[in-house]
């Protein structure tokens, strides 16, 4: 065992080290890439998302660990496009059971997400799809306008004592302000997208998820069936706030 | 290594103490009697809470031996007991004839019927058996005089969706798993963000009483959101695993000393942290890093609290008074992987130890201790623990 490997047992208990985290500063963004995962993206010293994943849980609700078959970032100071290209390997080396493609593009007010999942073989799961976590400072106890699927739109205040059940459904878009005059969008596509309230579980986050937890789970990704999920972060522009939705 | 500097100075006297520290124990896996009454000599946690199944014949004959070691060294046992779904009350009669046996009576017990291990979603389809409060209305007519809890032995999630009467029961309480939804290590560590929420929520829901949070560690001793644990040879960072590899390494220790802060600072009255045997063991003297933390907080039990002043995040720091009017103890933890340097402002240092992952157990560090008394800096490393005894201000 090499010396690393010895301080990495001492410090986690396993020689197995973490998936690199990178860091990278585009346009108005700084973030961090690991694990094809977007984490902590701000605009300057403000934390606008903790978090943007493809999240494939397994029935059981544990969480998959796909393989990355290719990595590829593309950088220039104005624009990043991160590429991730993964499979979850069936049982028994019987080949994939799932291939999948993330895809983040960021520019400079403008951060988008876009994830393509392919069952090879019939995939059962409670839940796989895109998840996007809003961090608690700014966010707990703060308004959100919200835009619904069907163009109704609302303003809601967020919980500050923890909500046992989820704080918004039946979301294309929300709108918040992590702090004063850091206007922030996010626009979902793919799916039926809902909030829950993570802290119940001791995550530092509000989670917005594909899939109404009121459907059927697990469920079945059938042989040959493709999704394409999107999330969209923009910097908002000081625009008038009655500008896109109508008004219920 | 992070450039700057984080200076911690005096913070605000506080009206709360330092939450009674204790650990785990679960009755179905206890296998070896010496070693737990030599793990309670070694680490004296100033509580046990033990998980049984009282549908399983064994588990009174074993309470009554693991009783008589707790007694002996004067440690409270609360019991965290799953009862039979249909008639709870029917689970209640072997516990009656062991306690009529014990010399003393438990501290208190929480009785959840097995259904109740699950999660259910608030509008969801809900266990028709006996709910947890039918659970405890049995046990109140049969002992009267106990103190008899709300809450489960899972998660806050859990005793959010199901919420105990505040005027039914004399205290209320939950565990944590930090590896329920992500289990890489700032994701583990950022949990102790959401500390204070659940603190202040789970007080709400029982304003009177004492809030107990239960055995916590890194791991997840049941799933209540599917059949079974995520497998795991004790190697991997998985969500949902008994078996996680960090629990036995400086990580946990730096997590849980970040994790009693926090809630202490929230003004939780009892904290559980890890387990004398499995899912969450301590380890044989020296044992993993965790077990010097429970040892050396548990000592502190009841100390009245005074907040440090911090001016960055990568840290935890809290003080208490000792026991001696003059000086108090303060502890600092490293919440990152990376060194951080800091500088203590207005503090006169008595002594000094430090545990990281280069020894086992708190060592003093007269190099460390030169500096800072000198106002210099001074790097802590990647979730390294500082303990200090200080001189009071007048």
């Amino acid at each position: 065992m090499s010396v690393d490997e010895a301080l990495a047992v001492r410090r986690y208990g396993t020689p197995v080290a973490e998936p690199e985290l990178r860091r990278f500063e585009v346009g108005a963004w700084s973030f961090a890439w690991q694990a094809g995962a977007v984490r902590w993206l701000h605009v300057g010293d403000i934390e606008i998302v903790r978090g943007v994943a493809a999240v494939l849980r397994d029935p059981q609700w544990g969480t998959y660990a796909p393989i990355v078959d290719d990595e590829r970032i593309d950088l220039s100071r104005r624009h990043a496009n991160l590429r991730q290209v993964f499979h979850l390997a069936g049982e028994r080396g019987e080949g994939p059971l799932l291939c999948g493609e993330i895809d983040v593009e960021a520019a400079e007010r403008q951060l988008r997400v876009a994830l393509t999942l392919t069952a090879v073989a019939d995939f059962e799961t409670a839940r796989s799809g895109l998840s996007v976590l809003l961090p608690l400072a700014g966010v707990a106890g703060s308004q959100v306008r919200v835009l619904h699927t069907n163009n109704r739109q609302e303003t809601i205040l967020l919980p500050s004592s923890i909500s046992p059940s989820q704080p918004l459904f039946d979301i294309r878009q929300l709108r918040f302000s992590p702090a004063p005059g850091v206007d922030t969008r996010l626009d979902f596509e793919g799916d039926v997208f809902e909030m829950e309230d993570q802290r119940n579980w001791s995550d530092a986050s509000f989670k917005v998820y594909n899939r109404p937890l009121a459907w059927p789970a697990p469920y079945v990704l059938e042989a040959g069936e493709t999704l394409m999920q999107r999330v969209t972060v923009s910097l908002a522009e000081q625009e008038k706030t009655d500008r896109d939705g109508a008004e219920s | 290594m992070t450039a700057d500097t984080v200076t911690i100075s005096w913070g605000e006297f506080t009206s709360r103490t330092l939450p009674a520290i204790g650990c785990g124990v679960w009755l179905d896996r206890m296998s070896d009697l010496e070693r737990i009454a030599r793990q309670l000599d070694d680490v004296a946690p100033r509580h046990l809470d033990v998980l049984l199944d009282l549908r399983d014949t064994r588990a009174v004959p074993r309470l009554v031996e693991l009783i008589t070691l707790a007694d002996d060294r004067n440690v409270a046992v609360w019991l965290y007991a799953i009862c039979e779904d249909e008639k709870p009350a029917r689970s209640l009669s072997s516990l009656a004839r062991a306690f009529a046996r014990m010399a003393n009576p438990p501290a208190g017990v929480l009785l959840t019927p097995a259904a109740y291990l699950k999660s259910y979603q608030p509008n969801g389809v809900w266990p028709s058996s006996a709910s947890p409060s039918v659970a405890l209305a049995a046990a109140r007519e049969r002992w009267p005089d106990m103190a008899l809890g709300g809450g489960v032995p899972t998660y806050f999630t859990e005793l959010n969706r199901c919420r105990p009467d505040p005027a039914a029961i004399d205290f209320i309480t939950h565990a944590v798993s930090p590896i329920v939804h992500a289990a890489d290590d700032r994701s583990v560590m950022e949990t102790l963000e959401s500390i204070p929420a659940i603190v202040a929520s789970s007080r709400a829901l029982a304003p009177g009483v004492p809030y107990r949070i239960t055995t916590t560690a890194i791991g997840a001793w049941t799933n209540p959101y599917g059949e079974c644990l995520t497998p795991n040879d004790g190697t991997q960072r998985v969500t949902l695993s008994e078996n996680d590899p960090r629990q036995r390494g400086q990580f946990a220790a730096a997590w849980a000393v970040g994790f009693v802060i926090r809630a202490a600072i929230a003004g939780a009255d009892s904290l559980t942290l890890s387990s004398l045997g499995p899912p969450f063991d301590v380890g044989d003297a020296p044992g993993y890093p965790v077990r010097h933390v429970i040892a050396g907080l548990a000592r502190s039990t009841g100390r009245p609290l005074r907040q440090l002043k911090l001016d960055g995040a990568e840290l935890a720091a809290l003080a208490w008074q000792t026991e001696s009017p003059a000086v108090s103890e303060v502890w600092i933890a490293n919440l990152t992987a990376e060194g951080v340097v800091l500088r203590l402002k207005d503090v006169s240092i008595v002594e000094l130890a430090l545990l990281d992952a280069h020894d086992d157990g708190f060592r003093p560090r007269p190099d460390a201790l030169v500096r800072l008394r000198a106002g210099d800096t001074e790097s802590l490393a990647g979730f390294a623990i500082l303990k200090l005894h200080v001189q009071n201000l007048a």
